[in-house]
């Protein structure tokens, strides 16, 4: 059996790559006629490729836009996203909001710095959730929940609760604080609440 | 022409990455629809878990959103992005590590009881068993010479796009192609 050096491999690659210029191809044709090895290599190596890009789209999702393609519409606009998300967080919310009331709302005498909130979380441990307030946030990480860009998210393992601070006086008036609330589901633990008094 | 329309789209780029320190959401979203590829084949490779590729990105395009303004010369954009990717990808990757180092391996019957409730991300793509043993393939190659095999046949880059994106002259990147080649060859024979 003839060996396949690295330069008639290198070419191989060149050849399925589309890198190869015309000289190049027809010293590969050449090499290609007297091996026979290297002909099954390269046969292999093209199906390889095939299987490859198959797999990797399978899996991961072609992507929509390369850097030189024209821009096609978006793939992660907000009207795609998935609705039963929001809707499940809509009713966590319901009920977060329905038991913060029921326990007398103590996120309303929430501490004010997030130094605070590290002190106050160890020793405060009857059912206070260290939140931090939104308006220490960063005026542009707020901006981002309603307003900034939506990307669809698949096979996301987070849920984002946007909590208001208290409900305002008159229907028509916003709230002047939320509290955001990430939860990662695969680092999160969930306790029984009776356990962590 | 293909030259001008890429040289233009950098440019282009440039000009949305300013927007995006601006402020502007639009520009973000410009810049996901041309970049997203890219940065996700860039986490597989690092990470080599396609389970984990959605919420790395996600992770990645809201540090750009909160972290723009931090980018100094929005010239050098791309390799700005490139490493907050891989930054982020291996953060995930230790994050992995360590949780499993403190979990342990787990109950067996209550990971089979889990599974059976809330399938693998992996599992509802619904993948053929050839490309599950393809893509097992891919993720045993050494991330030396997975990045390149993803840009380049997931995204289709050229060598010298990869080159500049890796900073690496165009001979590593094609040396690092055939062997990852060379090494994917030897894994899926016999197998497929």
């Amino acid at each position: 059996m003839q060996p396949i050096d690295e330069k008639l491999e290198r070419l191989m690659a060149r050849s399925l790559d589309g890198e190869i210029t015309d000289d190049e191809a027809l010293a590969l044709n050449k090499a290609l006629l007297r091996h026979p090895e290297a002909r099954e290599r390269m046969e292999h190596y093209r199906r390889d490729d095939a299987l490859a890009a198959d797999a990797l789209r399978a899996a991961l999702g072609a992507s929509d836009a390369r850097t030189d393609a024209p821009l096609r519409e978006t793939r992660q606009s907000p009207s795609t996203f998935k609705r039963p998300r929001w809707a499940m967080a809509a009713s966590l919310l319901l009920l977060i909001g329905a038991g913060v009331w029921m326990i007398g709302n103590p996120l309303s005498q929430g501490p004010t710095t997030e130094d605070n909130l590290i002190a106050d979380s160890n020793t405060n441990r009857t059912g206070e959730i260290p939140l931090r307030p939104a308006a220490d946030m960063d005026a542009r990480s707020f901006r981002y929940v309603p307003e900034g860009p939506h990307r669809r998210q698949r096979r996301s393992d987070r849920d984002i609760l946007v909590i208001p601070d208290e409900q305002p006086d008159r229907p028509d008036e916003q709230p002047d604080r939320f509290y955001l609330l990430e939860r990662n589901r695969k680092r999160s633990m969930v306790i029984p609440a009776g356990l962590d008094m | 022409m293909a030259t001008t329309m890429a040289a233009s789209a950098v440019t282009d780029d440039e000009v949305l990455f300013t927007a995006l320190q601006a402020g502007g959401a639009d520009a973000l979203r410009t810049l996901i629809e041309r970049h997203d590829g890219w940065i996700r084949s860039i986490v597989f490779a690092v990470l080599g878990r396609p389970e984990r590729v959605d919420d790395v990105t996600q992770q990645v395009w809201t540090t750009v959103w909160q972290q723009a303004d931090r980018l100094r010369e929005p010239a050098r954009w791309r390799a700005w992005l490139a490493r907050l990717t891989r930054n982020a990808a291996i953060d995930a990757g230790r994050d992995e590590a360590r949780r499993r180092k403190i979990t342990g391996p787990g109950d067996p019957a209550a990971l089979e009881a889990v599974a059976a409730i809330r399938p693998s991300p992996v599992e509802q793509v619904t993948l053929s068993e050839r490309q599950r043993i393809v893509l097992g393939s891919i993720q045993g190659l050494p991330a030396i010479y997975r990045e390149p095999f993803m840009l380049r046949h997931l995204e289709e880059w050229s060598y010298q796009q990869i080159a500049e994106h890796l900073d690496a002259p165009i001979k590593t990147v094609e040396t690092r192609l055939v062997r990852a080649r060379r090494l994917l060859r030897e894994a899926l024979e016999n197998k497929v």
